[in-house]
This record gives C-alpha cells, sequence and structure tokens, in this order.
C-alpha cells in the first residue's frame, strides 16, 4: 500500500475516533497536538487503525510510537 | 533517610563533593567512576534505617535481571533458528520462543510481585480471615509482624516495566547486574518514586559528567520550594488533622469538609514536596527527572485530575494493566463480537478495563477495603464518563456557548476539586469505620463543630496562618504554571532573582515550618 493512500486512511479514522471533519494528520503529528489524544483515544485509535488494515500493533509498538509518521511506517510494513 | 534529616543533608553534601571531585581529579577523571560512587551512595541511603531492606531490593532485581538476560538469549536462539527455517517452520519455532519467554517473564514477576503481596498484604488477607470466622461463630486473631522494606511498592513496578520493556523488545537488557541495581537502587527515587522508564533515566545516570553551575542552583531552588511545601504546609496541616484522621477526635459538620480539603492540600504539598526535593536533588548531579505533578487541582476532570497527578504511576498502570488488559484475547474477543454496536464495541471493552486497573491502584495505595474503595470511586467515575461520552457530547453540541464559556470552566476545576476531597474522606483514614462516621456526622453537630474549631484556633493559630500562608504561595505558583500553560518549571531562569527566592524561602521554612511539632521527617507516600 502506498504512504499517501494510508495517510488518506488514516485521516478518515483520525476525523471519527476524534469526531473532527477538519482534522489532517501528518507525519509528525503526535498526541501533543491534538488536545483529546489520551490514553483511552489512544487505544481507540489503536483498535480502529488495526480493524482497517487488518493488522495488529505490537505492545511495544502501542506504548512506543510516538507520531503518526511512526505508525504509518508499522502500517507500511504490516499490512 | 528522608530528605529532611541531618543525617541527608550531611549524606547529599558528601555524595555530590565526591561525585564531581571524581570528574576532575587527574587520577580519577574518565575513568567512568561517577556511576560506581552513584551505587554505594544508593546503597548506604536505602540500608541506612535498615540494612536487611538491601536483602528485598536485591533480590527482586536479581530475578528481574536473570529473567531479563534469559529473555534476550531466547530471542537470540530463535533469530539464528529462524535464519535457515522455512515459512511453516518459522511459525513454529516464533511460538515455541513465545511460550518460552511468556514462562520467564511470568517466573519473575510472580517473584517480585509475590514478594510484594507477601509481605503488603497477608495480614489484610488475614484479617479477612478472621472477620470471616468471627462471622461464622468462631474465634480467630490470626496475624504476622513482617516488615515492609520502605519503596517495595516503587521498585516492584520499576522492575516489572523494566522486564516486560525487555520482553517486548522495547530495548535489550542490561548485562551488568551491578548497573542494572544502580538504576533500581537510585536514592531520589527508590522510596517514592517517580516511576521512571529504563531508557530515560539510566543513560543519564551511567554518563560521566562535570560539575553545570546554573542547573545545580535550579535544582537547589527546587529542592528548597519542595522543603518549604512540606514543612509549611504538609507538616502544619499534618499537626492540624491527625487526630481526626487516626480517629483520636470527632468530626462534625463544617470539620468534616475542612478534613477533605485539608487532607487534599495537605497530600499534594507532601508528595510534592517530597518529589521537588528529588528532582531537586537529581537536577543536583545532572541527571533530569521524570515529573510526577503537573497543577492536578486545576483539572477540569477527573480523566485529567489524574493525568496530572501522581504522572508515573498513571503512565505505569497504563502502559502495564490497562493496555495488555484491554488488548487480552478474551477482551478483543468481546469487542469483535459487538461490532454491530460501534459505541458499545469500544465502550464495553473499556469500561472493564478501566474497573481492573481502578481496583488494582486502589489496592496498590494500601491493603484495606477503603483503598480498594477508593479505586473503584475513580474507577466508576472515569468509566461512567467514558460509557457517557455521547450524552456529553450532545450537551456541548446544544449548549455550546455555555460548555465553551470561562464560568462553566471554573464550576469545572470546582467540581474536580469538590470530587477529590470527597475521595480523600474514604482515603485519609485507611479505615472505613472513620469514614463511615464523618458521612454520618457530615450535616450534624454544627455546635460541636463550632466549638472544635474555637479550640482548634485557640491552640493552633500560628501553626494556621503558616499553613494558610504556604498553601497561598502554593496556588499562586500553581496558578500562574496552570495559566500559562508552562510545564512545572526547575526554577527561575536567572540567577540574581534566584538567589533572592532562595533566601526567602530559607526565611520562610526558619519561620514558618513545623519541625518539633509534627513528624516532619515522615513522608505520607512511605507508606504506601
Amino acid at each position: 500500500m502506498e504512504r499517501n493512500e494510508i495517510f488518506e486512511k488514516l485521516n478518515e479514522i483520525f476525523r471519527d475516533v476524534f469526531d473532527d471533519e477538519s482534522l489532517t494528520v501528518t507525519e509528525e503529528t503526535s498526541a501533543a497536538d491534538i488536545e483529546d489524544w489520551d490514553s483511552l483515544t489512544h487505544i481507540t485509535l489503536i483498535s480502529e487503525v488495526e480493524d482497517a488494515f487488518d493488522m495488529k500493533f505490537s505492545m511495544k509498538e502501542v506504548v512506543g510510537m510516538k507520531n503518526v509518521g511512526e505508525m504509518a511506517d508499522i502500517i507500511e510494513r504490516e499490512a | 533517610m528522608a530528605f529532611t534529616t541531618i543525617d541527608f543533608l550531611i549524606f547529599f553534601c558528601i555524595v555530590f563533593l565526591v561525585y564531581y571531585a571524581l570528574a576532575y581529579f587527574p587520577f580519577t577523571r574518565g575513568k567512568g567512576l561517577q556511576k560506581w560512587w552513584l551505587l554505594i551512595a544508593n546503597l548506604v541511603f536505602y540500608a541506612w534505617a535498615s540494612p536487611l531492606n538491601l536483602v528485598f531490593l536485591c533480590g527482586s532485581s536479581l530475578a528481574v535481571y536473570l529473567a531479563s538476560l534469559a529473555i534476550e538469549k531466547r530471542e537470540r536462539q530463535l533469530q539464528a533458528d529462524i535464519a535457515q527455517a522455512d515459512k511453516a517452520k518459522k511459525k513454529e519455532l516464533c511460538a515455541q520462543a513465545l511460550r518460552s519467554k511468556r514462562v520467564y517473564l511470568t517466573l519473575a514477576i510472580v517473584f517480585a510481585v509475590g514478594l510484594l503481596a507477601l509481605l503488603k498484604y497477608t495480614n489484610f488477607v488475614l484479617s479477612n480471615v478472621n472477620a470471616v470466622a468471627a462471622w461464622l461463630g468462631g474465634e480467630l486473631s490470626l496475624s504476622v509482624s513482617w516488615i515492609l522494606p520502605l519503596g517495595l511498592s516503587f521498585y516492584t513496578f520499576q522492575n516489572v516495566g523494566y522486564l516486560a520493556n525487555v520482553y517486548w523488545g522495547k530495548y535489550p537488557p542490561q548485562r551488568n547486574f551491578f548497573l542494572y541495581l544502580l538504576y533500581i537502587s537510585y536514592f531520589p527515587h527508590v522510596l517514592q518514586g517517580p516511576l521512571e522508564e529504563y531508557e530515560e533515566v539510566a543513560p543519564q545516570i551511567y554518563a560521566e559528567r562535570t560539575f553545570d553551575a546554573p542547573r545545580a542552583e535550579k535544582g537547589l531552588v527546587r529542592f528548597l520550594f519542595g522543603l518549604f511545601k512540606k514543612w509549611v504546609i504538609a507538616s502544619q496541616l499534618s499537626v492540624l488533622l491527625t487526630p481526626y484522621i487516626s480517629g483520636e477526635s470527632e468530626a462534625y459538620g463544617v470539620i468534616v469538609v475542612l478534613i477533605g480539603i485539608g487532607y487534599a492540600i495537605q497530600l499534594y504539598a507532601d508528595f510534592s514536596g517530597y518529589m521537588d526535593m528529588a528532582i531537586g536533588c537529581s537536577e543536583m548531579l545532572g541527571i533530569r527527572m521524570a515529573e510526577n505533578f503537573d497543577t492536578p487541582y486545576f483539572s477540569s476532570s477527573i480523566a485529567q485530575y489524574w493525568r496530572r497527578w501522581h504522572i508515573s504511576l498513571g503512565a505505569w498502570f497504563r502502559n502495564y494493566v490497562f493496555y495488555p488488559v484491554l488488548r487480552s484475547k478474551g477482551l478483543t474477543k468481546l469487542r469483535k463480537s459487538l461490532k454491530k454496536n460501534k459505541h458499545l464495541s469500544s465502550a464495553l471493552p473499556t469500561a472493564i478495563s478501566l474497573m481492573v486497573t481502578w481496583l488494582l491502584i486502589g489496592l496498590w495505595h494500601g491493603a484495606d477495603w477503603s483503598y480498594i474503595l477508593h479505586g473503584a470511586f475513580y474507577g466508576i467515575i472515569i468509566t461512567a464518563s467514558t460509557v457517557l461520552e455521547p450524552v456529553y457530547a450532545a450537551f456541548e453540541k446544544k449548549c455550546g456557548a455555555v460548555a465553551k464559556s470561562k464560568p462553566f470552566a471554573l464550576f469545572r476545576v470546582l467540581r474536580t476539586f469538590a470530587i477529590v476531597c470527597f475521595g480523600y474522606l474514604i482515603f485519609a483514614p485507611g479505615d472505613l469505620s472513620i469514614t463511615a462516621e464523618w458521612l454520618t456526622n457530615l450535616f450534624a453537630g454544627a455546635d460541636l463543630a463550632k466549638e472544635a474549631l474555637s479550640t482548634m484556633w485557640a491552640e493552633h493559630d500560628y501553626g494556621i496562618v503558616c499553613a494558610l500562608f504556604g498553601t497561598l504561595v502554593l496556588f499562586a505558583v500553581d496558578l500562574y504554571r496552570a495559566l500559562r500553560k508552562e510545564k512545572p518549571a526547575l526554577g527561575m531562569q536567572r540567577s540574581l532573582p534566584r538567589m533572592a527566592y532562595c533566601l526567602l524561602l530559607i526565611v520562610a521554612i526558619l519561620f514558618f515550618g513545623a519541625y518539633s511539632e509534627a513528624d516532619a521527617s515522615q513522608f505520607l507516600y512511605f507508606q504506601f
């Protein structure tokens, strides 16, 4: 899957989870940039991404991901 | 050894001087001796009250260290085996390796957490056995008198977190046991945390460093502010509140409300004061520690409060309990089976995982039903806010202007603080019969409350004024930080105002501190 396709799909998921149609994520977007991105929304996000890309993050990835770019790297590798 | 004792002052001066001398003397410079000096300092600090404590610290750390090496060895063996295997064989080898690694992980965790459970909770279990026996008409008085080593809950959690990360492959294990012990036993964090990630703090502890005057100055300011919080606020309030919290004096009406508010301030000043002293000492040695508080009493919701209070404990439970439970096979299956109802499929597994996490947080704080109830109290509030999230969203949509207004924001902060104070009525005495008595007396005995207030003022007028003064200073500092949206700062940026501030703090501590009336060397979180 191409990187821009991954980001297209990720943007849809982020907009849905954070209930914000204007949201656009980039490689550098992190929890510090989105006010509602706490541990609960993080885990919802992870589950939604896993379902959408039919893959599973490891625990190391769940707790260690620093930004959306890292998330896309893992999706690129696993999906 | 508590930070507020003369013993510690002498200890720290020696540690500080030798630590930097090692970096400057020609025959010791560049030899990496600072870290070994720190290890000696850690062990002396930890063994000060009782050398027997070291047995538990070393035993727990050794079990985790050996398991981490075994996990790494098994992983290396797997990588060598799969290099020549086909796809089907690879899958089988990976499953075998996972099973072995899980055994090492489980054995070490059972040992470390088992030690904590045995020493901390045996009496709680026995007291419940005694109660059940009495209920059945029998008579039992089982109990043990085992020592609870200081900081056991904290270093056990650091050990478990480290091992989980090695198991997940986040970082390779430390191969030298003494270096691992140096990280676990680092004296600023060994007794009360913060629970720090190995990868964040260990490289700093192992590094060789020269003296950095501005950084040491900032550390000193931070230490003094911690001392101010402890002696001027927490110790003064302790004198006023201890008779009620210990059950020695009865509380009525407004006194119950004041206990809730007073304990909220006392615990915050005590615990965050300790953290300031720990972070300050560490900063003087050039080692940056994690922050544990971020103006928690200015939170607008309970969930936000817990992200700003005892931050490292929250992060630990999030990473090593909440996420693993939520991602366990059972809850993943539940989530998938509810897929048709989007909100429920996410909310129900989250609610279950939240309740498990909060009950464990309650139990971690102490071996009594009151602590478990305190955990459940927050678990229910946070779970309810997760489940009822669509209702809040609908309210915000309907009353957008009100929900975003400043008076409503202030109302939310006050509401959160009121809930926290109520929670402390369950938490503070560690005895549900006292909590029940307070709640029963809440709307009674107005005359008795008035009389108790007059007596308290007559006996402790100076202490009350000092505590109020200290609380006002703390409130102003926190308000400034909350409004400026700044992270807790280590100290002022310019040297001259910093020195003036230092002097003011010393004067305030000397004049307004309570070090003879209360046992100011004891910290509330030592008991947890």
